[in-house]
């Protein structure tokens, strides 16, 4: 797969439009799975996703086959993508989404945006699970959210993750552990059953 | 099932028909951007350049002081010696970077 990338990669530098388009089959469906839940959000991943393609053709020119295979570059230009728009629409909103909304304490700024999130059977869950996995996720801070969807959901390696993070590989095994472990503190309600 | 399958469950998602269309569309009618020069070919380059520039300069100055013929001779000389020297020098640089590139990408 990695040797198959790689010369496709270096013809797509060339200008190979051909294949530039095999890579784009390769890899779309794993990147659009990717940024849905990075991004937890249908509309704002598919415009990310667009987003990355037009930087993917824009800038290989600079990739380096040497860097890395082409997996853990193409990543890269995602998480860029995803944690710059995540910062764009936080500035945007304002308020923390965590923020009690109002006088009523109990009620926070995140309950009253509408949901317009894919439904959990949209994307293959059951509703409850689904909605608490995507919580939890939204929950962590960038970089483990990062890291552990590259490791749990993408099944990278941590060379391939440290590649993607720019980050020496512990720091990868360590944002994958910490993000891990929140996310089965936060989900320790369900029971295995239901997980 | 635990939350590592869940999420293994997905890493593929289909991509819509309207959106594929949107990026194909785009890859293949997008103009590539331009390849950038290296920056230890540029850094070469620049500092060739500057040191002819340099040189004829020098050469100039010399002929308007009147150092008539004499004077205008050194200087070329100066100038035929350097850029000899620099494609001595700077050629099989240039090649070794280029070679030294491809083989790390070949082992990659």
């Amino acid at each position: 797969m990695t040797d198959t990338d790689l010369r496709l990669a270096r013809e797509a530098r060339r200008g190979d439009r051909q294949a530039l388009e095999t890579l784009y089959d390769r890899h779309k469906e794993k990147l659009l799975g990717y940024l849905l839940k990075m991004l937890g959000n249908r509309q704002t991943a598919e415009d990310v996703f667009h987003d990355v393609w037009i930087k993917v053709m824009q800038s290989l020119a600079q990739y380096r086959p040497v860097q890395g295979s082409f997996r853990p570059w193409l990543f890269r230009v995602a998480a860029n993508a995803a944690v710059d728009r995540l910062r764009k629409e936080r500035r945007r909103v304002g308020p923390a989404l965590d923020a009690p909304a109002g006088n009523d304490t109990s009620e926070r700024v995140i309950d009253r945006v509408p949901d317009d999130a894919p439904s959990p059977e949209a994307e293959g869950f059951g509703s409850e699970i689904g909605r608490a996995l995507d919580e939890a996720l939204a929950r962590l801070p960038e970089r483990q959210r990062n890291a552990v969807l590259l490791r749990h959901q993408q099944g990278m390696s941590y060379r391939e993750i440290s590649a993607t993070l720019q980050v020496p590989e512990n720091t990868a095994k360590t944002l994958v552990h910490r993000g891990a472990r929140s996310l089965r503190e936060r989900l320790a309600g369900w029971s295995d059953d239901e997980l | 099932m635990s939350f590592e399958q869940m999420l293994r469950k997905t890493a593929e998602l289909p991509v819509p028909a309207a959106l594929d269309h949107r990026v194909r569309t785009a890859l293949r009618t997008m103009p590539f951007a331009a390849r950038r020069f290296a920056l230890p070919g540029m850094a070469l380059g620049l500092a060739v350049a500057a040191t002819l520039a340099m040189t004829v300069s020098m050469a100039l100055s010399l002929a308007a002081a009147g150092a008539a013929e004499t004077g205008v001779w050194i200087a070329m000389l100066v100038v035929v010696v350097y850029l000899g020297l620099s494609s001595v020098v700077a050629l099989p640089l240039l090649l070794r970077l280029k070679l030294a590139r491809a083989v790390r990408e070949a082992a990659a």
